[in-house]
């Protein structure tokens, strides 16, 4: 009508406005984006402002051809589409259906009172068809945040996006089903979520598949029940990797929130199927990873390993041999259980709230103590690779033996199965809940300094234990605290509410032998 | 007077009609066929306020899919923006000052026979 009208009018200006909601990944979480596109008479261009990247601006040409090939119009007119707001950096094909719906809505090929309301985001192919997104799922978690009830997205991600359950997710085939959505010609089923991969228990390696090593195990124990951090020190082929492999069995399956969690990282960084994680992850990056590989980055940044273990284990076997500006770039995660990256005009937060266990050598050759052949030389450059902050921030230092010959022939079960230690972790972990309700920490782990003298409180006797252990040990403030940590989660796994001396004592005695260590 | 290449029949039979609709509209055309070596403006016009710059694109049938407008495209606009300053420079000063500046497009479709089926004008098309 709008159009008819004005053909002949003497301004000879036919112009019509359409705006539309998309979310746009940014990190691992979205933001609101609205494409506002204008459609005026004019020489046929496309103009596409808002700071798009090169594939935002590649859009057009998907746009142009999806319009072409579902039967619409691509109106040869003096188009603009405007990416609000406009000062952020837009990356990514996932504006392209915003964009040819905008477009669709402005030349009024379809009705625009549909779209108020409901954002979508997708990629185009040539054809017309919807592709998949990455971190449909943090878009959804953004829609939800910004208070939209509806959200339609690529027909592939429409499970991952029904996982926020208060938002009506619909999925979209193609550009040509979408208009007739928007025409009301066509009355889609809301997207369910798909069921989580059910775990399979009897597949999960179990402890009882590590023969001795029984201090390790209690190590394990404790660092899985507190949330601790964890690094074994032994020879080659003692267990550390096995024993790293069936820590993600003993942690408590994550809690709805969690899972969410996590789910939301992998689709950010375009890992998993999208179905709900039930297991917590268990990264295992290789001693080459770069800094940023480790903590997230890159010129578009995206979560580190850190961050795609959040809620789960970060495994670093052979640490010395990680690079110092990798592991250092740990610190801040393992401190704050985040990471923030600056770049450019932004800032970028990842959760990064990961058990690290890591494991490594105790000297560079690598062979039982009594061939080994390195110098004192070699012995100490390698473990000064250790670098003193990061082992600062470990809370259980443990040495593992090589495993004596008759235990690894001998017949029959290993020791306990990783049941009944998933059944104390669990137990020691529902104290800490109890203990922790109205605070944001979810164990002893995640306690900061203020939260471990409220809740550890020392009794005299015990404060003069460990005045004694500060000076002997030379223990740090943190390190001081992170003991007080340990004590607590070692007295929730014997389900005592007061701090026994002997808890204090294990406690110290596994950062006693990471000090050992260093000074041999 | 017809010439002896068809195409350029068809492209002088656009731009009469051209010239008769823009002096429907109150336009004083100032110039036509305005030739250097960079190429050619097609009509040059004007009212009180507005010197205009005008490209005539004129096609048989509506064959093409894009209609007329498709053939000017970004080089050809700027072409024609240089020649729009070579045509001030020649005959700026001779002209009455008009406050604006304006680049207009027609498109024009005719038969086989030489009638007119469509005529599109862009004011202000770049």
């Amino acid at each position: 009508m709008r159009a008819t009208a004005a053909h002949g009018s003497p301004g000879g200006r036919v112009l019509s406005l359409a705006s539309v909601t998309t979310f746009a990944l940014e990190g691992v979480s979205s933001h609101e984006v609205t494409v506002e596109v204008d459609v005026r008479r004019g020489l046929s261009a496309f103009t596409l402002v808002g700071l798009p990247d090169r594939a935002v601006r590649e859009s057009r040409e998907r746009v142009r051809a999806a319009l072409l090939n579902s039967g619409l119009d691509f109106p040869q007119k003096r188009i603009t589409v405007n990416l609000a707001p406009a000062h952020v950096r837009k990356e990514g094909p996932s504006f392209d259906l915003a964009i040819a719906v905008g477009v669709l809505a402005a030349s009024e090929q379809v009705p625009s009172e549909g779209l108020t309301g409901s954002p979508l985001c997708g990629e185009l192919s040539l054809t017309g068809e919807v592709r998949r997104v990455r971190g449909v799922l943090a878009a959804a978690v953004g829609a939800r945040g910004c208070g939209y009830r509806r959200l339609l997205v690529p027909e592939a991600n429409a499970h991952e996006a029904a996982l926020v359950g208060e938002l009506e997710v619909h999925a979209i085939p193609s550009l040509a089903r979408l208009a007739d959505l928007l025409h009301g010609r066509w009355k889609p089923e809301r997207a369910a979520a798909r069921d989580p991969v059910p775990t399979d228990v009897s597949e999960a390696p179990d402890l009882s598949d590590v023969r001795g090593q029984e201090d390790a195990k209690r190590a394990l124990e404790i660092a899985a029940a507190g949330g601790h951090n964890l690094l074994m020190i032994g020879p080659p082929g003692a267990g550390k990797t096995m024993l790293a492999r069936r820590l993600p069995g003993l942690l408590p399956p994550p809690s709805l929130e969690e899972a969410l969690e996590i789910t939301q990282m992998h689709s950010a960084a375009g890992i998993g199927d999208g179905r709900l994680a039930t297991q917590r992850p268990f990264r295992a990056p290789h001693h080459t990873v770069s800094a940023q590989g480790l903590v997230g980055g890159g010129n578009r940044p995206m979560p580190g390993e850190i961050t795609l273990a959040h809620r789960g284990v970060l495994f670093l076997d052979e640490l010395p041999e990680f690079g110092r500006a990798a592991v250092d770039a740990l610190r801040q995660p393992l401190e704050d259980g985040h990471v923030t990256i600056m770049r450019g005009q932004r800032t970028l937060d990842f959760p990064a709230n990961a058990m690290v266990f890591a494991a490594c050598n105790r000297c560079p050759c690598a062979r039982p103590p009594d061939g080994c052949s390195c110098t004192a030389s070699e012995l100490g450059r390698y473990l000064r690779r250790l670098s003193g902050p990061l082992l600062d921030r470990i809370d259980l230092v443990c040495q593992v033996e090589q495993t004596a010959a008759l235990v690894l022939v001998g017949a029959g079960e290993g020791g306990g199965r990783s049941e009944a230690a998933c059944e104390r972790v669990n137990a020691a972990r529902g104290h800490q809940r109890n203990r922790l309700r109205e605070t944001s920490a979810l164990c002893n782990g995640d306690m900061d300094g203020r939260l471990t003298r409220l809740h550890v409180p020392l009794k005299p006797s015990l404060a003069g234990q460990m005045l004694a252990a500060r000076q002997r040990l030379d223990l740090s403030g943190r390190g001081y605290d992170r003991v007080l940590r340990v004590a607590r989660t070692i007295a929730d796994l014997a389900g005592r509410d007061e701090l026994g001396p002997s808890d204090l004592d294990e406690a110290l005695s596994y950062r006693l032998d990471g000090l050992d260590l260093l000074a041999a | 007077m017809v010439g002896s290449d068809p195409r350029r029949a068809v492209g002088a039979a656009g731009e009469r009609l051209a010239r008769a609709h823009l002096e429907a509209r109150g336009l004083t055309v100032l110039d036509t066929n305005f030739r250097t070596r960079h190429g050619e403006l097609d009509i040059v016009a004007a009212d009180e306020r507005c010197l205009v710059f005008c490209e005539v694109k004129t096609r048989v049938g509506s064959r093409a899919e894009l209609g007329p407008f498709a053939a000017i495209g970004p080089r050809k606009q700027r072409r024609l923006r240089l020649l729009a300053r070579e045509w001030l420079a020649e005959h700026g000063a001779a002209t009455p000052w008009r406050p604006e500046l304006r680049f207009d497009a027609l498109g024009i479709e005719l038969d086989e026979c030489g009638r007119l089926l469509r005529m599109d004008h862009l004011e202000g098309a770049f």
